[in-house]
């Protein structure tokens, strides 16, 4: 099974500068554990010391945000696209 | 030169016409062409669904979603490079807040996001653009620093 995740500019340092990476989780919390393992400069970026997704990052299957899917739990299949991406954002 | 003067014609004309709502928007260039790309704001959607996380509107607020992001990062793909974030600030003043701090250089690391681009923010008072600012993060200080502000010259339409 391969899923095909998009990492953005601002992550690529944490990913030798690659922008789209092949996975073979089942779930885009076990996607995150399986990249972590393999660029460990990811884990800081995209989830705290918990766990938890940084309130300043977005994951999206399929262009749908996973918040709107099943969060972490939110089951992956062949050929899906996960985009991990910073959130554009701010206010005054 | 942060803006060209048509960017800043064309950002004062969508805070103006976003108001009371924060408008946000990018500009894109690959060293001979620049792109300026007006995003949606979808703050309203964000506090709506989960006003816990988002508690405020988008009069003091601005979210760009993940389909007009792509866009942009579309873009970046085909040797586009962002020079520039902008956003408004409905009846208050031109600064680089602690939001727009958090979220350009987000805790707990505080490494900007972006770390050569320049923010831009223009406040709108009663539906005038009125005055524009810009801030670019300083590698020295650790924080973001104001580089430039100048009056908007808005349209006078109140």
């Amino acid at each position: 099974m391969a899923v095909t995740v998009y990492i953005p500019t601002p992550f690529r340092r944490a990913t030798n500068n690659r922008d789209r990476l092949q996975a073979s989780a089942k779930s885009v919390g076990a996607l995150l554990d399986e990249l972590e393992g393999t660029f460990a400069g990811l884990k800081g970026l995209v989830r705290n010391e918990g766990g938890e997704l940084h309130h300043h990052v977005n994951i999206y299957v399929n262009s749908e945000a996973i918040e709107s899917l099943d969060g972490l739990s939110t089951p992956l299949k062949d050929g899906d696209e996960v985009a991990i991406i910073p959130a554009l954002a701010g206010g005054g | 030169m942060i803006l060209t003067a048509e960017e800043i014609s064309a950002i004062r004309e969508h805070a103006e016409a976003d108001y009371p709502r924060e408008c946000c928007g990018v500009v894109l260039t690959n060293g001979v062409e620049r792109r300026l790309m007006r995003f949606r704001n979808s703050q309203d959607e964000m506090h709506r669904r989960d006003p816990a996380k988002f508690p405020r509107d988008a009069t003091r607020a601005y979210y760009v979603d993940g389909a007009d992001q792509r866009k942009m990062y579309d873009l970046m793909d085909k040797g586009f490079e962002l020079s520039v974030i902008y956003h408004s600030h409905p009846d208050t003043d031109a600064y680089f807040s602690p939001t727009d701090k958090d979220q350009a250089a987000p805790p707990p690391t505080r490494e900007p996001v972006w770390p050569g681009i320049t923010y831009v923010v223009l406040s709108v008072r009663k539906g005038c653009a009125a005055e524009c600012a810009a801030f670019r993060w300083a590698d020295a200080t650790g924080d973001f620093v104001e580089v430039h502000r100048a009056p908007a010259g808005g349209s006078g339409r109140v």
